[in-house]
């Protein structure tokens, strides 16, 4: 592993923990959902990275690179999809923190309490 | 002949969702059909599939890719039957949406309703472990909208609390899922099998462990459980009956799959989880049934009530013995049914009387014989009594605990007692004591139909638990034989 994987790793674990973070001890609702945010793209790029290898090229026969160059191309099929579901997530999180909005007049965590938090 | 492949049950339901958006600005009112007819056409897919699997387990490559590259859907006996309890749920739930002259929120309520159900049948019947990463999140983000229907901001509230806690759980299964891949480099859960042992332990532990707090978030076990009661409060009765009969019961089979199959062949990690999801369901028993026992309000006791069942069917998923496994699945299919009435009365009592609360509302059903005989019969069915199918379910379920682990199935003997205790007292306050209430609740019959059409089958599998036996004895063979379902899985042609 090169020492630009290892930055990477390091910089996944700093961002799950953040996320995690965030999303623990926040009270408005919008920084709760920039942490989860923040949790989901360190995750994404958690796929991204165990397919990298340094000097990789696409996974696409050519004359004169040799396939043990090849980066895996499966992790980036994954964090497509992992991308589209964190959006989907997202927008229904931000439309449901509208409705909170309304039916609160507030998006302090701490002042909805219809039921026990 | 028409051959019967899992994923007419995934791509009807995503059909039957498209045509719903296609004709609703049109022709509104054939929309409310629509979620029916395709659920009773899973039900009998889920059923050709199951009386198959028990000779021959149905496995289909999709896109024609074959294992371990491509994804397949794997109809097995445990797959199969909780597919078919699934859309058994859901289609008869479905029948209550008949009485609407739909409105366009209520055309989207059923659509969601159709993807969550179809991110469930996906979860249980995949094969592939990113696969089922996608239907879980199918499966939760539609519930988090339909939670989110729920009355006034208690459904708002609830929505969001189990959208936290169900996108961090999905995060978490898919850092397992990343962990997993990058080691072995595959993700079809019958090739992970063999490549399992060489997969490093402390990588194996790691992915263990996110795959258990990913999972045991899902299904509410008890340190995780905290957005479980709110949304069993919050949500619209329907969806609180789905979240307990469907959703959970679909993450439990995760963890059991996991642990049955994919992580076979790692004996001693293995062992040790075995034995902490086992601590696990004892302290989700213990709390679901104490907490519930303190609550006046009614929907939050059956919350509770539901997190103690879940915590009893894990127990019994993960005994590895085979009469508490049959009881636990028993349990799945008596326990999702019969909160559907149960749940649904809550409906009744808040249009009613304006509050769930249990003290408040006595007597509420004295006047109401038809809406009381569900009421009871869907308590005496969690508590276990027959004719109904929980007898069955908890009777195996303590037998079989009873020959290896005694204490704790004295300590779900202990939990069942107090479960007795505030369900017979729910059912003194609401259809026995006499209270100032005598008002004669206006009852639907498309409702009064689903009621007691769950009813029906709860008597009928209660009075003929014989009829599902091959199927449940199918499903611990190929849970128990991780080499009969990697046979399954990577040998026999799909469609």
């Amino acid at each position: 592993m090169s020492d630009l994987g290892t930055l990477y790793y390091i910089n996944v674990v700093a961002m799950v923990v953040i996320g995690l973070y965030i999303v623990l001890t926040k009270r408005n609702v919008l920084k709760i959902l920039i942490g989860l945010d923040i949790l989901g793209t360190g995750v994404n790029l958690l796929i991204v990275v165990i397919g990298y290898i340094k000097g990789g090229t696409a996974p696409i026969y050519t004359a004169g690179i040799s396939p043990a160059k090849f980066v895996d191309p499966l992790p980036q099929a994954l964090v497509l999809t992992a991308i589209v579901i964190d959006a989907a997530v997202l927008a229904m999180a931000i439309s449901i923190a509208i409705r909170l909005y309304r039916e609160f007049g507030t998006l302090d965590v701490r002042k909805m309490r219809l039921l026990k938090w | 002949m028409v051959t019967i492949v899992p994923s007419l049950i995934i791509a009807s339901l995503l059909g039957g969702a498209f045509v719903m958006t296609a004709v609703a600005p049109f022709i509104r009112r054939i929309t409310k059909y629509v979620p029916s007819i395709v659920l009773l056409f899973n039900v009998l897919i889920s059923l050709g599939l199951l009386v198959k699997s028990t000779n021959e387990p149905v496995v289909e490559f999709i896109g024609g890719w074959e294992p371990p590259y491509g994804i397949n859907l794997v109809a097995g006996p445990m797959g199969s039957f909780l597919a078919l309890i699934i859309s058994l749920i859901a289609f008869l739930i479905s029948l209550s949406f008949l009485k609407y002259e739909p409105t366009i929120e209520e055309v989207k309520f059923m659509i969601l309703f159709m993807l969550s159900v179809l991110g469930a049948s996906g979860l249980v019947l995949t094969g592939d472990i990113f696969n089922l990463f996608v239907f879980l999140e199918l499966m939760t983000i539609s519930a988090y909208a339909l939670v989110a229907y729920g009355r006034g901001g208690e459904g708002a509230e609830a929505g969001f609390k189990y959208l936290l806690a169900g996108s961090v759980a999905a995060n978490f299964y898919l850092i397992s899922v990343i962990l997993i891949y990058a080691s072995l480099g595959s993700l079809n859960m019958a090739d992970l099998v063999t490549r399992m042992t060489m997969l490093k332990h402390g990588v194996a532990l790691a992915s263990m462990l996110f795959l258990v707090i990913g999972f045991a978030t899902e299904s509410e076990l008890f340190p995780l459980h905290g957005w479980a009661p709110d949304v069993y409060t919050g949500a619209p009765p329907s969806i609180a009956a789905l979240v307990s009969g469907v959703l959970v019961s679909a993450s439990l089979y995760v963890l059991a799959r996991f642990f049955y199959t994919v992580f076979a062949e790692l004996n001693t990690l293995r062992s040790e989880m075995f034995a902490m999801l086992m601590l696990l369901g004892v302290l989700t028993v213990l709390f679901g049934e104490t907490v519930a026992l303190v609550q006046r309000d009614y929907r939050r006791m059956l919350g509770y009530s539901s997190i103690g069942a879940a915590g009893i069917i894990l127990i019994g998923l993960i005994s590895e013995i085979l009469y508490a496994f049959i009881g636990a699945l028993l349990l799945i299919v008596a326990h999702g049914f019969a909160k559907v009435p149960l749940f649904m009365m809550s409906k009744h009592l808040e249009e009613n009387y304006g509050t769930r609360d249990m003290e408040k509302v006595k007597g509420a059903f004295k006047a109401n014989p038809k809406l009381a005989i569900p009421l009871v019969a869907g308590s005496l069915t969690i508590l276990g009594m027959p004719p109904f199918l929980g007898f069955w379910g908890k009777l195996l379920l303590i037998y079989g605990l009873a020959l290896k682990y005694p204490i704790i199935a004295l300590i779900i003997l202990l939990a069942s007692i107090v479960e007795a205790a505030y369900y017979l007292r729910m059912l003194h306050r609401l259809v026995i004591q006499d209270g100032e209430l005598k008002k004669q609740i206006k009852i639907d019959t498309v409702e009064l139909v689903t009621y007691y059409a769950f009813l029906a089958l709860l008597i009928i599998l209660g009075i003929l638990p014989m009829l599902l036996s091959p199927y449940l004895a199918g499903a611990f063979i190929e849970l128990s034989n991780p080499s009969f379902y990697i046979k399954v899985a990577m040998g026999v042609m799909g469609g």
